[in-house]
């Protein structure tokens, strides 16, 4: 792993490798400072060398007073759960309505004709001649009536 | 075809190179490790991880600070405006969306927090803009450095560069060879590979043990730096 930190300290690692040689090394403060030495070396063989020791301590104790930034990843996780839920709330919700209104067109109406025709069976023929006998079938009973309220 | 290019060295000399423009391909175009290494680290900080943040602090303060000693003389002063820009980008990492090199981006940072800090003590800041971005990210020279240490810094930073080169010295050649060549010439392992006619994991493990040397002998000298400041 020590090895492998080194070429990551030269940009000469395979890409799949990257994600868990970084992981590695945020776990391990080893290999954080191997880092350290690496480009003191660095500068000296090119020789710009700066003694600039602790700075980079200084600047880290800084950042840890700042809240910690959590942000467009994170979100956008965040994000694609929301959206997540919202589908299944509005899947969930087109369901219900499926089915009130399948139960609805399926459920038996008020206007059936059977109560009427058992009425019509129970009553005796005279009654129904009679009732037809004086019930007018025209518009002109209508018309009439009216010029009596009048 | 042929294109005129005019590049601006940091020396304020203008420089006109004749390039060869040839179309690149798709599948010629490589994606650039380092970018992809900082992409990777600025994605763990922006969920959270003040670890990742810390590497790239490790990896370019050094960088930014030798950037920064272009504008402004004094040593205490760069520390605090180095370690300003890092806050500030820190704050912002979440803005960061990879469009440009991560340390495009923090040099940028460095150079308006260098501008805004020369403005309210009254200078005038060097005109930073004026150079190349280019030149931004293959800044590596501390020529001006040299100047502002200390004695005792300076006489530290002997000890540290004795330290380096005496034990290189004592490697044996194949490693001598193999950290010359990264280290001085900028080879990539593929480049040493060819030269020392090895393989990549050759290479790969004879820079490896020459760091490792130097390190250990560096390791009780860098210690006694750290506990001095």
């Amino acid at each position: 792993m020590k090895e492998k930190n080194s070429s990551l300290f030269d940009n000469e690692i395979k890409k799949e490798d990257i994600d868990t040689l970084i992981s590695a090394k945020i776990k391990n403060p080893g290999m954080r400072s191997q880092w350290f030495y690496y480009q003191t070396i660095r500068d000296v063989m090119r020789g710009d060398y700066i003694g600039s020791p602790g700075l980079s301590k200084k600047i880290m104790q800084a950042i840890d007073q700042e809240p910690t930034q959590i942000g467009r990843y994170s979100q956008t996780k965040e994000l694609a759960i929301e959206v997540n839920s919202y589908y299944w709330q509005f899947a969930l919700a087109f369901t219900v309505l499926f089915a009130i209104g399948l139960a609805a067109v399926n459920f038996p109406q008020g206007k059936t004709e059977a109560p009427v025709q058992l009425v019509y069976e129970d009553m005796p023929t005279e009654i129904i001649n009679a009732h037809y006998a004086n019930t007018s079938s025209t518009a002109n009973y209508f018309v009439q009536t009216s010029l009596l309220v009048k | 075809m042929h294109l005129l290019k005019v590049v601006q060295k940091p020396s304020a000399m203008y420089n006109i190179e004749m390039m060869e423009t040839k179309p690149v391909s798709p599948i010629e175009k490589k994606v650039n490790p380092e970018r992809a290494i900082d992409q990777a680290l600025v994605e763990k900080a922006q969920q959270g991880d003040k670890q990742a943040f810390g590497i790239l602090v490790e990896k370019y303060h050094k960088k930014l600070f030798r950037l920064l000693s272009r504008m402004v003389r004094d040593q205490s002063e760069i520390e605090d405006i180095v370690q300003d820009s890092f806050i500030k980008a820190y704050r912002a990492i979440n803005n960061f969306r990879g469009d440009s090199a991560f340390y495009t981006w923090l040099y940028r940072i460095g150079i308006n927090t260098a501008k805004n800090h020369l403005v309210s003590l009254g200078k005038r800041p060097k005109a930073m803009d004026e150079v190349e971005i280019e030149d931004i990210e293959n800044f590596e020279g501390g020529y001006e450095m040299r100047n502002l240490d200390t004695p005792e810094s300076l006489l530290m930073n002997q000890e540290i560069v004795a330290a380096v080169s005496e034990t290189i010295d004592t490697l044996p050649e194949e490693l001598k060879e193999a950290i010359s060549l990264r280290e001085m010439d900028g080879l990539s392992y593929e480049e040493i590979a060819e030269i020392m006619q090895c393989p990549i994991g050759t290479v790969r493990s004879r820079i490896f043990r020459a760091r490792e040397a130097i390190a250990e002998k560096l390791k009780p000298l860098i210690e006694v730096s750290n506990k001095r400041w």
